[in-house]
Order: C-alpha cells, then sequence, then structure tokens
C-alpha cells in the first residue's frame, strides 16, 4: 500500500506539471478545428493599431482595430491589408481589457487564423490560439515558428490539445514555408471551401 | 525505498510548480471590499454535484477561496443580484450569456472577464464575468466530466483572478502549475502560485521561520515503532485506515509546519490539501511567537486534521484502506508529541524513550533544554 502512496504523489505531479487537456476559460481547438473554423489563415505584418469608442446596446466600449500587411492569404480571399476588430482597448484615461485576447504591436508578424462572423469579442479563433508568431533569425534569416505564447513547435501534432509541451529550440521549430504548406493541405482537405 | 520516493517527488514536486510565475496585468483594485453582483439566476441550475443549491453558492464559493488568502481586498459577493447587467454600470456583474452586448463568444469560450481600469492610477474600476450559457454547467471537484459540464467553481476562481488583476501565466511563456493557466485540466483550485500572486497584490502571505523538524525517515521510524507498541506492547488490533502511515506522517508534520507558523487550524489544513492535490506549496501564515519556546496546536485540533486527512484519502484519492494497529488518535497524539520532543532539543533515540515511558503510564517526561 505504501508503495501507491508514492505512485499517487508521482502521479499527481505528472498530471498537474503537464496539464494536457482542456482549459478553464478557453477551450484549446485542434489545428483541424483552427482551419475548418477559420474564414481566412494569412500570414501578416501588423501595420497599425488603433482603439476607439463605439456604441453598444448597452453603451459604449472601446474596440481596437488591427491592420495587417497581408504577406501571403493560405485560406480565403484577402487584399493586400486587412484589419480586424478586437473588444478592448485604451482611448485617453480609459482602458478594457479582455482577458486572454491576443494583443498585437506594430512591427509583430504571425499567421493567423481568424473569422469575423458575427461580430465576436476577438475574430482571432480560439482567443490566444488561432494566433503563431514568426520568429525572424537575423543571422540566418530563417523564419520559424512559435505559438502565442512564443513557444517554439516542430510539428503540427504538437499543437494537439493533448500532446504533452516540448521544449523545442526555435532552430528546430517548424519554418513558416513549412507550416503554411501544413495549413494549405489542411485546407485542401476540408470537404467544401468556406 | 518508499519513503525516499515520496520525499523525492515531494521535493520534485516543489522544485518543479513551486517557481512563482504568477502574472499580474498591472492595475488592481484599492484596499477594501470588491462587490461581485451575481446574477446567475437567468439559467436555472441543474443538481450541483458538490450540494450547492444554486449558482450564486457556487460563485459565492470562489470568492471564499480567494478571499482566504487575501489580506488587503475581499470580494464580497452578492447571490441572486437582479440589478441588471450593464456596461460601465459602476458595478462588477457575474452573469450567463450567449454574447458580451452583442459581441459573441468563440465556440471555445467558456467564460471571459472583461475589465476596465485608469492607466493614470493604475486601479480598476469595473470588471464583468460572463459565462457563455451555450455550455454545460455543473458545480463539483475533480478532474473535467464531459458528461456533466463545465465546473463553474473553478471557472469563477479563474476569472475571479483576473478581477483581481492576475493574467494567464502561460500566456508569457511561464510553466507553472496554475488555475490560472488558460490551459488546465485537473485543477480545480487555487495553487501556490495564484495565492502567491494574489498576494503580491493585496498581501496576506508570510515569511515565517524554518522550523527544525527532524528528516522524515527519522519521523516514519518513529512511527513504524509505534506500530509495534501498539501491535505487540498493547495488543491492538489492526483497524481500518484510509491514510497510510506515510501519509500521515508526511502531512501531519507539514499541518504543523503550518500552525506554528501562525496559521489557524482551517488555514493550516487548507494549505496541507492544496499540496497534496499537486497544488504546490503556499506560503505559511506568519512567524511564530517565539522561536525559543515551541508551542504546539491542541490536540484536538490536530485530531481534527487526521480525521479530515482520512475523509480525503477515502473520498477524494478513493484509496483503499490500509490496516493498522494504531488508531487515527494515537496516531497524531504521538506524531505531534515526537515532534514536540524533537523540537525541544531531544534525539531521535530520546524522544522515542520518553513517549513510551508516556504510553506505559510513567508520566510526562520533560523535553530535553
Amino acid at each position: 500500500m505504501r508503495h501507491r502512496t508514492s505512485a499517487w504523489l508521482a502521479l499527481a505531479l505528472v498530471a498537474v506539471a503537464t496539464a494536457p487537456t482542456g482549459a478553464t476559460s478557453v477551450i484549446q481547438p485542434t489545428f483541424a478545428e483552427l482551419v475548418e473554423r477559420a474564414q481566412v489563415v494569412f500570414v501578416g505584418e501588423t501595420v497599425a493599431v488603433e482603439s476607439r469608442w463605439v456604441s453598444t446596446a448597452s453603451g459604449p466600449v472601446i474596440v481596437t482595430l488591427v491592420t495587417y500587411r497581408v504577406e501571403r492569404t493560405l485560406k480565403g480571399a484577402l487584399g493586400v491589408q486587412t484589419t480586424l476588430e478586437f473588444l478592448g482597448g485604451s482611448v485617453g484615461d480609459a482602458r478594457l481589457d479582455v482577458s486572454g485576447i491576443p494583443k498585437f504591436r506594430v512591427g509583430d508578424k504571425d499567421v493567423i487564423f481568424a473569422d469575423e462572423r458575427g461580430r465576436p469579442i476577438s475574430p482571432v479563433v480560439g482567443f490566444m490560439h488561432g494566433r503563431f508568431r514568426v520568429l525572424h533569425n537575423p543571422a540566418s534569416g530563417r523564419e520559424s515558428m512559435a505559438r502565442f505564447n512564443f513557444q517554439p513547435f516542430a510539428s503540427i501534432g504538437e499543437l494537439d490539445p493533448a500532446a504533452k509541451p516540448a521544449a523545442v529550440p526555435s532552430s528546430r521549430a517548424l519554418t513558416l514555408g513549412a507550416f503554411a504548406d501544413e495549413i494549405t493541405q489542411a485546407v485542401r482537405r476540408l470537404p467544401e471551401q468556406k | 525505498m518508499t519513503r525516499a520516493l515520496t520525499i523525492v517527488a515531494l521535493v520534485l514536486s516543489t522544485a518543479v510548480i513551486g517557481l512563482q510565475s504568477y502574472w499580474r496585468n498591472g492595475p488592481t483594485w484599492p484596499a477594501g471590499t470588491v462587490t461581485e453582483y451575481i446574477q446567475l439566476s437567468s439559467t436555472s441550475a441543474p443538481t450541483l454535484l458538490d450540494g450547492c443549491a444554486d449558482w450564486s453558492c457556487s460563485a459565492s464559493a470562489a470568492m471564499t477561496r480567494w478571499n482566504a488568502y487575501l489580506n488587503n481586498m475581499q470580494f464580497r459577493p452578492v447571490p441572486n443580484a437582479t440589478q441588471g447587467q450593464g456596461e460601465q454600470n459602476g458595478r462588477n456583474d457575474m452573469f450567463f450569456a450567449t454574447d458580451y452586448y452583442g459581441h459573441s463568444f468563440d465556440t471555445g469560450t467558456l467564460a471571459i472577464t472583461l475589465w476596465w481600469y485608469l492607466p493614470s492610477q493604475n486601479r480598476m474600476t469595473e470588471a464583468d464575468i460572463v459565462f457563455n450559457s451555450t455550455k454545460k454547467w455543473n458545480s463539483y471537484r475533480g478532474s473535467y466530466q464531459s458528461a456533466t459540464g463545465y465546473d463553474l467553481r473553478r471557472v469563477a476562481i479563474h476569472e475571479l483572478g483576473h478581477v483581481a488583476g492576475l493574467g494567464h501565466p502561460d500566456d508569457h511563456g511561464q510553466a507553472v502549475t496554475a488555475l490560472m493557466n488558460s490551459q488546465i485540466a485537473s485543477i480545480d483550485d487555487l495553487t501556490a502560485d495564484d495565492i502567491a500572486g494574489g498576494q503580491a497584490m493585496y498581501g496576506g502571505g508570510g515569511s515565517g521561520v524554518p522550523i527544525n523538524f527532524p528528516p522524515r525517515n527519522e519521523t516514519y521510524d518513529f512511527r513504524t515503532w509505534l506500530e509495534t507498541k501498539y501491535k505487540d506492547g498493547l495488543g491492538r488490533p489492526a483497524e481500518s485506515s484510509y491514510a497510510d502511515v506515510e501519509g500521515s506522517v508526511v502531512w501531519v508534520q507539514e499541518y504543523m509546519r503550518y500552525r506554528l507558523n501562525a496559521c489557524s487550524d482551517a488555514q493550516a489544513t487548507d494549505r496541507v490539501t492544496i499540496q497534496i492535490k499537486g497544488g504546490g506549496i503556499v506560503s505559511v501564515c506568519g512567524a511564530p511567537e517565539s522561536t525559543t519556546i515551541i508551542n504546539f496546536p491542541p490536540r484536538d485540533q490536530t485530531y481534527g486534521f487526521r480525521l479530515a486527512l482520512e475523509d480525503f484519502y477515502k473520498n477524494t484519492l478513493r484509496r483503499d484502506a490500509v490496516k493498522t494497529s494504531v488508531n487515527a488518535e494515537g496516531d497524531v497524539v504521538w506524531i505531534q508529541e515526537y515532534l514536540r520532543y524533537r523540537l525541544n532539543g531531544c534525539t531521535h533515540a530520546q524522544s522515542i524513550d520518553k513517549i513510551n515511558q508516556q504510553i506505559d503510564g510513567r508520566g510526562i517526561a520533560p523535553v530535553c533544554r
């Protein structure tokens, strides 16, 4: 029986340390769900961020308009620039923040899975989960991929909500080109293009 | 070997999950009370598995969890409030909705918190929590049960952490066990990291003093001696116990550490429970009044903790019963007495000898200093 005590402690430790599935406030989508749910997927650089007041039925709120220079469209159709509206932002001495909403700065380069239908709180699918950072190595010129929290990943499998987080150096991370290929292939596999 | 594994696991858990990686968003509330208007009655509650009668009970319980650890800010729940929700209405509303005032939820969103603040003063002015009413909800402890629905209490604890001023550690590249992570599964309560974050903003933690407890293997050795004493010396029959010897030694000693560092019985029990559940080591409550005279808690309180431990092992950990000749009362009375002798200058052998005298009815021998 004493053996079981140690086993339980060890199991509890592993369970909480790896935290494999689920979420408290946002359910992490699978890669396939990201591709399926996104209206558009694009590689873009943030070129403008502007917050402003807008009226709603319940009163004024602040929204932030983020404009991207579209480098490549992987799903849907976009022009050379596109703008997404996020709830929250800062105007004068008033600020509205929303838990888990992605925040963009001019110069950020990302792969973004977006869906603007229904005026969402965040047009990025799955809140933070539909944003993938493009990491640029100035020495090699290599562009590699990381998740929203700058955690590099080496394969699509690592994006599975049940996958154990892996410590991947950016030098071994999936390249932007390879990630884009994975997305376009997944888009082709969809039963019907949206 | 087994004891070594347990100790290794405990040390490892400290090393891995003891890292303080909470993330502060920046603004906080002024010292005092933050009133939360619980307006969740629009969605009828099913039979809630934790015994709560309604959503207000579950949400209020979430506030109680934070309140237990914060000094300078306390949530004040207003159950079953009917004031109506509104953006920038000066109230902190908590309600169910299919969207947020015309802004739709992502299909994977369970709840969101929106907070207003004044950047010039870094002060919160209003925070609303919105639960996605299209999801299935309940209130329970333990792992997520897909057939039952999402546990409103743990989601509320998480969202209240945002209201207090905490962000997601994992959004910022931190790897720590925390209910405030955006990604969690089996955690149903605050962890040491969440509490440290709350206390960094609103106080409530204590640094305490190091208590020179004996090595756990020696306490375990004493407990093994006690088993033999009860079985062969006193002729006590074996009884069932759900908390095994190792668990009792480890957690009673940990309870003592909290008690000796200014924690009440309830505070110590709560902190040990978080630790058993893998939530890390929560800070102590303060420093002892004296480091030369070690005052132990009343035995009935230690016994109460031991009974709570028994219940936790049986009903939460669902452990099988083990056999022991030392009943729960004898277990805690003599472990506490052993620790009292050890912390007051006695060696391992002296402590066993003095306890042997007590059990044999030869009076209470003095401590060794």
